[in-house]
């Protein structure tokens, strides 16, 4: 019985012990199989994850193309005010190479002041301009004649192509122009192909063979000597990975150069290659392609480059920055020539080709500026306002063609004479943490398109944009919306109401006295109110301001254009409310185009990367002011600029030019502001410290003077402001601002919205038949007639 | 030279009498216009409103003639043409025609974009602005007709003619926006 028990015992047990093991076993086979089936789904999984990856950037938009801005295109018809040099400066924007015989598009001759120019063809928004060539002639400053440079036959109009002023990249600036593997010169392929990856239409995405061989030669040499990368492999290890040198991204690569070749054909591939390979490096911008490279190097495009250069171009993806032929052309010629040796020993060129080309110089090409862009404020302009309707993705990846507004002459001119202006004026105010800055922006008139826009005084730097960020006081700037208000409420307020100019103090809610002064620190009587605002006296602006209502000058404000938030207190009568160099040149703009409210535009319309339409920002105008007062102000504003506080800008531009001013400081002259308009052109110019602290400049001594410099430089009409039909003329006796005559002492013909005159005469007028005119209405008849 | 300047002249002032009793014609018999989705319709009877209406028909001023092998061009006129009272220039006209072959090939907006181009040469003409006003009315988009007008007026001087083609266009957008 205890033999039975015990053996039955031991028989559990070993029964116990075999089952033990058999699940023991058994459990870690399936922990295996277990392990195994997850890790095939896993590696499943992520295999299939690199496809869809894969497949998504081949099937989708290959390459992210940066979005271009071009300036406005020059438009050259007969007689247009363009001088022979400003033509010059144009051609040298476009690249236009000058030659004996202009007889590719994109070449001209000079002979004085006569061109001869074969123009480029180009697809605008209203369709296409052929390339012509034209001949111009220039007399004083102007386009005496424009002929067909061949029949002779005079042209209406020529349209020239738009210089591109900037790109707009994403993070990673890349860059690239596309080529199709037919345009591509058979020889690179072919050298590309017996340099890099020999068995390129043999493997499989993968191949061992130069693995091998690969690393035979590295062994032999002791280091990394040779890469074993299929083109497949350089072309995904592009695409998707990054730079690491590790296990990890080789697995990764290999695996996803499989399932490249697995869905795409040799010639797929080799055409992305081509398109996506890195070549060198332009400042922040990336040269991505062949097609690029071959016009950053050489500024020839692809099909036309010769053996030697393509010999280059190809020794240089091995590394572009080592064998950089600009910054180390012995070792890329170096390179370059094995390459051509390479090519003679596999039979691509022969032996006595690659002799010709091998003493030939690397024939690289002078860098030219970066064309990242050369206006960092104004594409910063154009940037916000494409941010309202695009998505910035869109932007930097679909190669939109985008039509701004910029005018690279009055760029040119708006940045030199900032610069100089500052430069001068900030020798003794300048401190090492705070140098004097400014910005300026120069707006068309009728179509509110933005020509310019300097937001610094170094404006190559991409940084603080002044004309769209500096938020300053604008001191007197105000005072014509104060007088605009006035003057459009003409049974009380006329051009020769007397104001008020003595003392002022007013008790605030706060309890505070506000008492402000003129900055001549004296008080003036009373003054016609044209000469309150020509003369910028606060004290008589203020009375006028708090007589219509601090609300009512904010409404007129935002009549003229102004969104920003205001606070109603006395104190923005005479400019404590700051606000940006572009929000005051939308608030001058209504008053400069007569009284119509644009919207200030920057773009004038984007075309696909094909040269479709795709969006029109057209010009847009909304009349919010009536002709009449404004008229009046735009009078007074020409009095201000002629003998008021502007003055000194006629130091600068010639007495012809009629126009209208206003200068602007702020308290303790932390700001210098100026705003002036003539028929065609508003500028506005701010001047001061980032710091705020005290720039020791009013609107006269310093902002003035950058815009007068703009003003004499660029083209600029006279204001010949037509009279609207409620407006009648009468002579005015300055001391009490009745009618007077010339028996008066001081006259002048002032503009008066029709029944707003003064009915009486002043006692001075003898007989009303002696109304001819006095000493003083010679200037300002010359406004109006 | 001179005959064909007078001849064009008298053809202006026919049609821009035309173009009025169009104008006015209509508004009498479409008070209200009717609505579509290209923008409004503002013609009654087979009778249209066209902005280059009294373009003259001149071959030589077209820019695309040049293309053509045509060799009468035009002389450009030898002032500057930027206030209303001048005529207007050989650039501008050429500019005018193109404007109206993509109107009638009915590509408004690209016609639009020819007028702004114009109006960049030459802004304080008038006539330019005037067009501009009588394509925006016809697209329906008449705020815009209505303050281009008023601007064509308020740089029109002593153009009496100009004036009154303005106030037709301003009274006849104010009653399609149901102003009055």
């Amino acid at each position: 019985m205890t033999n039975r028990k015990a053996r039955r015992k031991r028989h559990a047990r070993h029964r116990r012990g075999s089952r033990f093991l058999w699940f023991f076993k058994w459990r870690y086979f399936r922990w295996f199989l277990t392990a195994f089936s997850l890790f095939s789904v896993v590696f499943g999984l992520y295999v299939v994850y690199l496809d869809y990856s894969i497949k998504s950037q081949f099937k989708g938009k290959l390459w992210a193309i940066p979005a271009k801005v071009f300036a406005r295109p020059l438009e050259v018809y007969p007689d247009v005010k363009l001088s022979a040099d400003q033509f010059q400066n144009e051609l040298n924007v476009l690249a236009y190479r000058r030659v004996a015989n202009p007889d590719r598009p994109g070449t001209y001759m000079r002979k004085g002041s006569h061109f001869f120019v074969m123009t480029r063809n180009f697809t605008f928004w209203d369709g296409d301009e052929p390339s012509l060539p034209i001949r111009l002639d220039f007399v004083n400053d102007r386009l005496a004649s424009l002929r067909h440079a061949h029949r002779g036959v005079q042209l209406p109009l020529v349209r020239m192509d738009p210089a591109v002023v900037g790109r707009i990249y994403p993070q990673h600036t890349e860059d690239r122009v596309l080529v199709k593997l037919d345009e591509v010169p058979p020889l690179l392929i072919e050298a590309l192909i017996t340099v890099e990856d020999r068995d390129f239409y043999t493997h499989y995405g993968v191949s061992p063979r130069s693995i091998a061989r690969a690393m035979l030669a590295n062994i032999k040499a002791g280091a990394t000597v040779q890469g074993g990368s299929t083109l497949t492999q350089q072309l995904v290890k592009n695409f998707f990975l990054t730079n690491e040198r590790s296990l990890w991204r080789k697995a990764n690569e290999a695996i996803m150069a499989l399932l490249v070749e697995w869905h795409y054909e040799k010639n797929e591939i080799l055409e992305a290659y081509l398109n996506e390979i890195y070549l060198g490096q332009d400042g922040k911008r990336a040269i991505h392609g062949f097609g690029l490279a071959s016009q950053f190097y050489f500024e020839t495009p692809l099909s036309d480059i010769r053996n030697d250069q393509i010999a280059l171009l190809v020794a240089m993806v091995k590394g572009p920055s080592y064998y950089s032929p600009r910054r180390h052309p012995e070792r890329a010629l170096t390179r370059r020539n094995l390459v051509l040796d390479m090519l003679a020993d596999n039979d691509v060129i022969t032996k006595n080709q690659s002799f010709s080309v091998k003493t030939k110089e690397l024939g690289v090409s002078k860098l030219a500026k970066s064309s990242v862009t050369s206006y960092p404020a104004f594409i910063d302009l154009v940037r916000r306002q494409l941010r309202r309707d695009y998505k910035e993705e869109d932007l930097n990846s679909e190669g939109l063609q985008i039509f701004t507004t910029l005018d690279p002459l009055v760029q040119y001119e708006s940045e030199k004479a900032l610069a100089a202006w500052v430069n001068k004026l900030g020798k003794k105010l300048d401190t090492p943490d705070s140098p004097l800055q400014g910005a300026s922006v120069v707006v068309s008139v009728e179509g509110g398109e933005v020509l310019s826009i300097v937001g610094g005084r170094n404006p190559q730097f991409a940084g603080f944009n002044r004309v769209l960020d500096a938020v300053r006081p604008v001191g007197s700037l105000i005072k014509p919306a104060v007088y605009l208000t006035a003057l459009s409420q003409p049974e009380r307020f006329t051009l020769a109401s007397l104001l008020d100019d003595g003392p002022l103090s007013l008790e605030m809610d706060s309890g505070k006295i506000w008492a402000p002064e003129n900055f001549d620190h004296e008080y003036h009587g009373l003054v016609p109110l044209h000469r309150a605002l020509a003369k910028s006296y606060n004290l008589s602006t203020a009375r006028l301001g708090l007589d219509v209502g601090v609300p009512a000058v904010i409404e007129t404000l935002r009549t003229l254009g102004i969104k920003r938030e205001m606070n109603p207190f006395p104190s923005l009568l005479l400019g404590a409310a700051a606000m940006t160099p572009i929000e005051v040149a939308q608030m001058y703009h209504t008053l400069a185009s007569g009284g119509f409210r644009t919207p200030l535009r920057a773009i004038r319309a984007i075309l696909t990367a094909q040269g479709q339409p795709l969006q029109r920002y057209p010009l847009s105008i909304e009349k919010v002011v009536e002709s009449a007062p404004i008229f009046l102000l735009n009078t007074a504003l020409q009095e201000t600029a002629r003998l008021g506080t502007g003055r000194g800008v006629y130091q600068h531009v010639p007495d012809s030019l009629v126009l209208s001013a206003k200068t602007g400081t702020s308290d303790d002259l932390r700001d210098s502001w100026f705003a002036g308009y003539t028929a065609d052109k508003l500028g506005v110019v701010w001047m001061g410290m980032d710091s705020n602290q005290p720039a020791g400049l009013t609107g006269g001594s310093g902002a003035l003077h950058v815009w007068g410099e703009i003003f004499r430089s660029i083209s600029a009409q006279p204001r010949m402001d037509l009279v609207p039909e409620n407006i009648e003329l009468v002579l005015i006796d300055s001391e009490t601002g009745l009618r007077g005559d010339s028996g008066c002492d001081e006259v002048f013909e002032l503009p008066f919205i029709k029944g707003s005159a003064p009915e009486d005469y002043a006692a001075c007028t003898g007989s009303r038949a002696g109304r001819n005119s006095g000493g003083n209405t010679q200037w300002f008849r010359g406004l109006f007639r | 030279m001179n005959k064909v300047l007078k001849n064009m002249m008298e053809k202006f002032k026919i049609n821009n009498f035309l173009l009025i009793s169009v104008i006015v014609l209509t508004m009498s018999a479409c008070v209200g216009g009717k609505k579509d989705s290209g923008g409004i319709n503002v013609d009654d009877e087979g009778m249209v409103i066209d902005p280059f209406y009294d373009v003259p028909e001149t071959p030589e001023s077209n820019l695309d003639s040049y293309q053509s092998g045509d060799e009468r061009y035009p002389q450009p006129s030898t002032t500057a043409p930027n206030i209303s009272t001048q005529p207007t220039s050989q650039t501008v006209l050429a500019l005018l025609n193109q404007a109206k072959i993509q109107e009638q090939a009915g590509e408004s907006e690209r016609a639009a974009s020819v007028l702004e181009r114009a109006l960049r040469i030459e802004p304080k003409n008038a006539q330019l602005w005037y067009r501009l006003a009588l394509l925006r009315l016809q697209q329906g988009k008449l705020g815009l007709a209505e303050s281009l007008a008023a601007k064509s007026s308020a740089l029109a001087g002593d153009n009496e003619l100009l004036k009154r083609k303005n106030k037709t266009i301003i009274e006849q957008a104010r009653i399609l926006q149901g102003k009055e």
